[in-house]
């Protein structure tokens, strides 16, 4: 899209400003019954579109490849951008349609009314929390609890019904804008991600079996991304073993206010076992006491502190010719925020043979989110394993050829 | 033509109708205009006998179970054959495209259902053991799966096609100074044809033959062997001396004659073919009197 340099162009556009914002009284108004303070607004003097492109303004291809490549790339759609760079720098709230303005008069109603609400609840609660409650209710105390923690969630309901139909938030929250410690937009960051990252990490973890196989049951509530020094993984993905030989870089991303401590543990259940012809299942990172919150996802496995960690990171391995390994991530929330023991913990652990079921039970802990990678035999595969102290390396499995029953006969006269 | 003709003049009839209807008692007992009337009829023709209605005496499909409960299987042996999905398959089986349930590990055959799945459907599966605990299908909601490796540990074979790193680094510079050898010096000369090569005499039906002398810079050695350079393949025709019209696609007349003379060819090939004694079947076979 070339620009054009047409000289009638610049003149047409300030006929065309000066068109709706000054001479309009006389011709265009007729109709309008509202937000006549709006358009004697004074029109923003653009600043240089070519010279230096904004990334909430660039549409042109060239401009955004400069903005892509200097590190800040344009934001939401071309045509969102193309329509913001052309509106004559009018403020969002002061669009000068008379339905929309109509439909935030409707809206700010709406939100005073919950606001209105929310005070409501605030005072009911604080009543509440003062009353004795064995004088309240037969119940006493326990049904007290009860009640202030269902007045709660109501009150967090109403914060986010206050602002979900504002339309500046909505837009701060797709422009990636939005403050993870406000109700709204951990509630909007939410919604987003159970709309089809959530739907798609359960299948990859019922697919590939990590529900039965290394926890009974997982209702993911927090996003878990695995990250690899630079190298991003999506989950299921096979990581070359030279990558995976370093702890990986989560991004466990909650959608609560509090804070909670987690233990992430990494097992992989697909550890061959000739002796029993089976599969063991081994831990390759075991770490507990972890807080995570809405506003601190980052979490670098290689940076944990020494009292977290109860098993330090073991490279991902595969033997030569075993079926692919399942590097299963799992996090649990610990009961009621208390922490775990180490020197406790360590007792009952045993590395190569770890049994998820049991460690949860004895924990009390919840499976809150959870994610895989896998692994397979590679090139680098035997020098890791050297240097990881596992042995097996110079082992290849092969298929035990299944020998059937001899054939019988069953009934030979009454054969043709 | 004689033509009906009504007798009664134009005004008369008009003024009978009127009257009647001026008889009628209402407007719902007035006289309906006369409507032509067909009546179709249709008799019994449908052939009864014969192949009108579809063959209904068809050999038996063989279908059914192939293998009953716990009965000792293999991979790949058919547990049942079916048409639609009478039976689904459960754990450890496979079903085909005509919906045939196979095995997929070696265990003990196991019909069963499955409510927490499906309420109606029936199951076909492959259990681990013939009894216990594992042997029961299907296994228990979230228990993790039981699986057999069905695998043995031998030492790596070393590949002979893989060398170490010192041998592979000789082979990969041998390779390079053939080919810089043969095609480009880094004085921008192409080296000229040993005269060897070019006085050497192609044996007739025969485009060129592989030379495999190791000690020659051309033929250095490579991944499937030693072997003729691509490049001294693309010159055989060069050093033979054969020279080809350059292709013209405008050049119509050139194209009927090539094409002629294909077809030509071909009639001849034919003719010969059908003269031949054993008209077409293999000499080894002998001819039937």
């Amino acid at each position: 899209m070339a620009p054009s340099r047409a000289p009638s162009v610049q003149l047409l556009r300030s006929l065309r400003s000066s068109d709706v914002y000054s001479g309009a009284s006389s011709t265009t108004r007729a109709f309008s019954t509202s937000c006549r303070q709006h358009e004697e607004e004074v029109v923003v003097q653009r600043e240089s579109f070519y010279r230096n492109p904004k990334p909430e303004t660039a549409f042109v291809p060239r401009l955004e490849r400069r903005l892509a490549a200097a590190g800040t790339p344009p934001i939401g759609s071309r045509r969102r951008r193309m329509a913001i760079a052309q509106s004559q720098g009018v403020l969002f709230d002061q669009l000068p349609f008379q339905c929309f303005q109509e439909a935030r008069k409707v809206l700010i109603e709406d939100r005073q009314e919950k606001l209105q609400q929310i005070q409501t609840m605030r005072d009911r609660i604080a009543r509440l929390q003062q009353s004795d409650g064995n004088a309240l209710h037969r119940g006493g105390e326990q049904y007290k609890q009860k009640r202030l923690e269902s007045m709660r969630t109501e009150l967090e309901h109403l914060k986010i019904l206050a602002d979900v139909n504002d339309p500046n938030v909505k837009r701060r929250f797709e422009d990636g804008k939005g403050d993870m410690s406000k109700p709204i937009y951990r509630f909007l960051a939410d919604r987003k991600w159970r709309d089809y990252v959530q739907k798609i990490l359960i299948q990859r973890i019922t697919q590939m079996k990590v529900v039965p196989d290394v926890v009974p049951h997982c209702d993911p509530i927090v996003d878990v991304k695995i990250k690899f020094g630079r190298t991003n993984v999506q989950a299921g993905d096979f990581v070359d073993s030279a990558i995976s030989e370093k702890p990986c870089q989560l991004t466990v991303q909650s959608f609560e206010k509090d804070p909670k401590l987690i233990t992430i543990a990494i097992v992989d259940p697909d550890v061959p076992n000739l002796e029993t012809d089976s599969f063991n299942s081994r831990c390759h990172f075991l770490a507990s006491n972890v807080q995570i919150d809405a506003l601190t996802p980052h979490l670098d496995l290689a940076k944990l502190a020494e009292e977290q960690i109860l098993v330090p990171w073991l490279p991902p391995t595969a033997q030569k010719g075993s079926p692919y390994h399942r590097l299963s991530i799992v996090l649990f929330q610990q009961k009621d925020n208390i922490s775990v023991d180490k020197a406790v913990a360590l007792r009952n652990i045993q590395q190569t043979d770890f049994r998820t079921r049991s460690f949860m039970t004895r924990h009390m802990l919840t499976p809150i989110g959870a994610s895989l990678f896998r692994t397979k035999w590679d090139d680098n595969m035997g020098a890791v394993m050297q240097r990881a102290g596992i042995d097996g390396a110079e082992l290849e499995l092969k298929r035990v050829k299944v020998q059937p029953l001899p054939y019988k006969r069953r009934n030979p006269s009454t054969f043709r | 033509m004689l033509q009906p003709r009504i007798s009664a003049r134009e005004s008369t009839l008009t003024t009978l109708a009127t009257a009647l209807n001026n008889l009628a008692l209402c407007s719902r007992h007035a006289p309906k205009p006369r409507q032509p009337q067909l009546i179709f009829t249709r008799h019994a023709s449908h052939a009864a006998q014969g192949r009108a209605n579809g063959p209904k005496d068809s050999a038996g499909r063989r279908l059914g179970a192939k293998k009953t409960a716990s009965e000792y299987v293999i991979p790949g042996n058919i547990i049942f054959k079916q048409r639609g999905t009478k039976w689904f398959p459960g754990e450890n089986v496979g079903i085909g495209k005509d919906h045939t349930i196979y095995s997929l590990i070696h265990g003990y055959v196991r019909y069963y259902r499955n409510p927490a799945v499906h309420p109606k459907r029936r199951y076909i599966g492959v259990a681990l053991e013939r009894e216990g605990q594992a042997s029961r299908l299907p296994t228990p909601f979230n228990a993790p799966t039981r699986r057999r490796l069905g695998m043995y540990a031998t030492p790596i074979k070393e590949n002979e096609n893989i060398l170490s790193p010192e041998a592979q680094a000789i082979k990969d510079s041998a390779y390079l100074r053939g080919h810089i050898a043969g095609s480009s010096q880094p004085g921008g000369k192409s080296v000229p044809v040993p005269p060897q090569a070019a006085t050497q005499k192609v044996p007739k039906g025969k485009l060129f033959t592989l030379q495999t002398n190791p000690f020659d810079p051309k033929y250095a050695p490579r991944a499937g062997g030693y072997g003729m350079a691509n490049y001294e393949i693309g010159r055989a025709a060069e050093r033979k001396g054969v020279s080809v019209k350059e292709f013209d696609r405008k050049d119509r007349w050139t194209a009927w004659r090539v094409r002629a003379k294909k077809v030509k060819e071909k009639m001849v090939a034919r003719a010969a073919r059908a003269n031949r004694k054993t008209k077409g079947r293999k000499s080894s076979k002998k001819v039937a009197l």
